[in-house]
C-alpha cells in the first residue's frame, strides 16, 4: 500500500512546466525591479538598485523581465487555443458547482481533528483563485506597463491624471501580487504542513500517488476509475 | 639731449600712471589678504553692529568670477594694504548679465525685490554671492541635481506659503515625480524647477504670461514631450495624493493600503489556522489509543 501511494503519477506537462519557470523568473525579475523603483528611499530600495547595476539597469532589466512575462502569457495563450492539453488544463481550472460547499467543509474541518478529504478534483478552489488572481492580475501589469512604456505617446494621447493613475495602479497592483504570491503560492509550495522543503511536482511534473488522493480525489478516481 | 628727455617723460608718465593704478584698481589677492581672515570684524556702520567681513577663498576661487573682485564691487575707496571705510558698492549683475536682469525684474521675484521686499529673492539668493559656478558644475546650486532644493529654501518655508500664499509640498511632489526621480538618479536631461517655471521670467500661473500658466502648459510639456496636448494638461502638474488635491488618486491608493494589509492579515490567519489544525491532528494521531 505504501509503495503504491508512493508510486508518481504525471500531472504537469512539459510545456506547462515551461511556462510556469519563465512566468516565475519574469515576474520575480519585474518584482525586484519594480520593488527596488517603489522603494528608492528606503535601504531596501537602496540595496536592490545597487544588486541590480543603479537606476538605470534596474529599469532596463524591469523592461526585458516584462517582455519575458509578455512571451509567457502569449505561450500560455496559444496552449490554451490551440492544444488539447492546455485547453483541458485550462478548463480545469474554470470555478464549478460545488467548490463553494468544498471550501466552507475544508475550511470547517482545519478547526478540528477529524481526518477530512474535501474532495476536490484537479484543483483546488484555492489553487483555481491563485491562478485567476495572477491572470488577472498580469493582464492589468501588462496593460498599464504597456502605457507607461509608451511613455510620449501616453502623455500625447491620455490627460495627465490618467498616466499618474495608471502608475498608482500599476505600483499598488504589484504589490498586491507579490503579497498574494508570497504568502499563498509560495507558502503553499514550501511551507504548508507536509510540504517543506518544497512540492517539486512543477519542477518533476509529477505527484504521489498517496498525494493526489489526499487532496485531489476527484481527480484520483478520474485517473484510477478501476482503484474504485 | 633729445633722447635723454623723452626718456624722463615716459619714466615720469609710467610712475604718474602707476600710482594711479595703485589708487584705484585692487587686485583679488589684494582683497583676500583681509577677508580671508575668518575672525576679522568690518566696520560697524550707524546702528548696524560690525560683521564678519570672511569670504571663504577656496569658494571664491573655484567661482567662475574669480579673477576681478572690483568687476562687481567698483570704486573702491582705499589703498590695498588699508581698510576701506565704507562698504565697497556692488554692481548690478544686470551689467554684464542683460537678459537675465531684465527677466528676472519682470518676473514675480524682480517685481517684489525691486518694490523693496527684502524676502523677495534676488540673483545672489539662487546662485550663490562669491561661489558662482556655472549652471553645468555640479555644485552650483541651479546645477540641475540642486535647484529644487534651492527653490525649496524658500518654497518649502512654512512662513513663506503663508504670507505669500504660495502652493506647499512643492519639492516633496517633484521629487516624487517621474522628473525628479529621474534627476536624483543621474539622468541629467529630466525637467527640473526651471524646465517648466523658466529660470529668470518666473510668473505665477495666474499670469497669462506665465509658461506654466493652463493654456501655455501644452507648448510647455511640448518642449519635451512633442504631441502633449491640451488634454496632457488638464490634470495636476505637482500630484500629492490627498483627499483635497487628487481625490481620485487618494481613494486608488488607499483601496490598494487596504487591500493589501487585508490579504496579509487573511493569509498569516489561515497559515495559523492550518499549522494549528496540522499540529492538533498529529497530536491526536500520536495519542496511545
Amino acid at each position: 500500500m505504501t509503495n503504491e501511494s508512493n508510486q508518481l503519477i504525471h500531472r504537469f506537462a512539459v510545456s506547462w512546466r515551461l511556462q510556469h519557470l519563465s512566468l516565475m523568473i519574469g515576474v520575480f525579475g519585474l518584482a525586484l525591479t519594480g520593488l527596488a523603483y517603489r522603494y528608492y528611499d528606503t535601504g531596501f530600495g537602496r540595496f536592490l538598485i545597487n544588486l541590480e547595476g543603479g537606476f538605470g539597469s534596474r529599469g532596463i532589466l524591469h523592461r526585458i523581465c516584462g517582455v519575458m512575462l509578455g512571451l509567457a502569457v502569449v505561450w500560455h495563450g496559444f496552449r490554451v487555443i490551440f492544444t488539447r492539453t492546455g485547453h483541458d488544463d485550462f478548463m480545469a481550472l474554470m470555478p464549478e458547482k460545488g467548490d463553494g460547499k468544498r471550501w466552507r467543509l475544508a475550511l470547517k474541518a482545519k478547526f478540528s481533528s477529524e481526518p477530512f478529504n474535501a474532495e476536490w478534483g484537479r484543483y483546488t478552489l484555492g489553487q483555481k483563485v491563485q491562478y485567476w488572481t495572477v491572470a488577472l492580475g498580469t493582464l492589468l501589469m501588462i496593460s498599464t506597463g504597456l502605457i507607461l512604456l509608451m511613455g510620449d505617446r501616453a502623455v500625447a494621447a491620455l490627460p495627465k491624471w490618467m498616466v499618474d493613475m495608471v502608475r498608482v495602479v500599476h505600483g499598488g497592483q504589484g504589490v498586491e501580487l507579490m503579497v498574494f504570491i508570497v504568502l499563498w503560492h509560495l507558502y503553499s509550495t514550501h511551507f504548508s504542513p507536509g510540504r517543506f522543503p518544497m512540492d517539486a511536482s512543477w519542477i518533476t511534473g509529477k505527484i504521489s500517488k498517496g498525494q493526489l488522493k489526499d487532496y485531489h480525489m476527484r481527480e484520483y478516481r478520474r485517473l484510477f476509475p478501476e482503484d474504485d | 639731449m633729445r633722447t635723454l628727455s623723452l626718456k624722463i617723460v615716459a619714466a615720469a608718465t609710467l610712475l604718474s600712471f602707476g600710482s594711479i593704478a595703485d589708487a584705484q584698481t585692487i587686485s583679488s589677492s589684494d582683497c583676500l589678504n583681509c577677508h580671508s581672515d575668518r575672525n576679522r570684524l568690518g566696520t560697524s556702520i550707524g546702528a548696524v553692529s560690525a560683521r564678519r567681513v570672511y569670504i571663504d577663498p577656496d569658494e571664491y576661487r573655484s567661482s567662475i568670477h574669480n579673477s576681478d573682485c572690483a568687476a562687481c564691487h567698483p570704486g573702491y575707496d582705499g589703498a590695498p594694504d588699508n581698510q576701506h571705510q565704507s562698504r565697497p558698492p556692488v554692481a548690478s549683475c544686470g551689467s554684464c548679465h542683460q537678459s537675465e536682469e531684465h527677466d528676472w525684474g519682470a518676473s514675480i521675484h524682480g517685481r517684489d525685490a525691486l518694490q523693496g521686499d527684502l524676502k523677495a529673492p534676488n540673483c545672489t539668493t539662487c546662485h550663490g554671492a562669491h561661489g558662482v559656478r556655472r549652471v553645468s558644475d555640479p555644485l552650483s546650486p541651479v546645477n540641475r541635481r540642486n535647484l529644487p532644493t534651492t527653490c525649496a529654501n524658500c518654497h518649502d518655508d512654512e512662513e513663506i506659503a503663508t504670507e505669500y500664499g504660495t502652493p506647499r509640498n512643492r519639492l516633496e511632489t517633484y521629487e516624487s515625480s517621474y522628473h525628479g526621480l529621474a534627476v536624483k538618479f543621474g539622468r541629467m536631461t529630466a525637467a527640473d524647477c526651471a524646465s517648466c517655471h523658466n529660470s529668470h521670467l518666473i510668473l505665477p500661473p495666474s499670469d497669462p504670461r506665465s509658461s506654466v500658466n493652463k493654456a501655455n502648459l501644452p507648448s510647455t510639456c511640448g518642449k519635451c514631450h512633442p504631441g502633449a496636448g491640451e488634454q496632457f494638461a488638464t490634470g495636476k502638474i505637482h500630484v500629492s495624493a490627498t483627499k483635497e488635491s487628487s481625490p481620485g488618486m487618494f481613494y486608488v491608493r488607499k483601496f490598494y493600503t487596504y487591500f493589501i494589509a487585508g490579504l496579509m492579515i487573511l493569509f498569516v490567519g489561515y497559515i495559523i489556522l492550518e499549522h494549528s489544525g496540522y499540529a492538533r491532528a498529529r497530536r491526536k494521531k500520536e495519542e496511545p489509543k
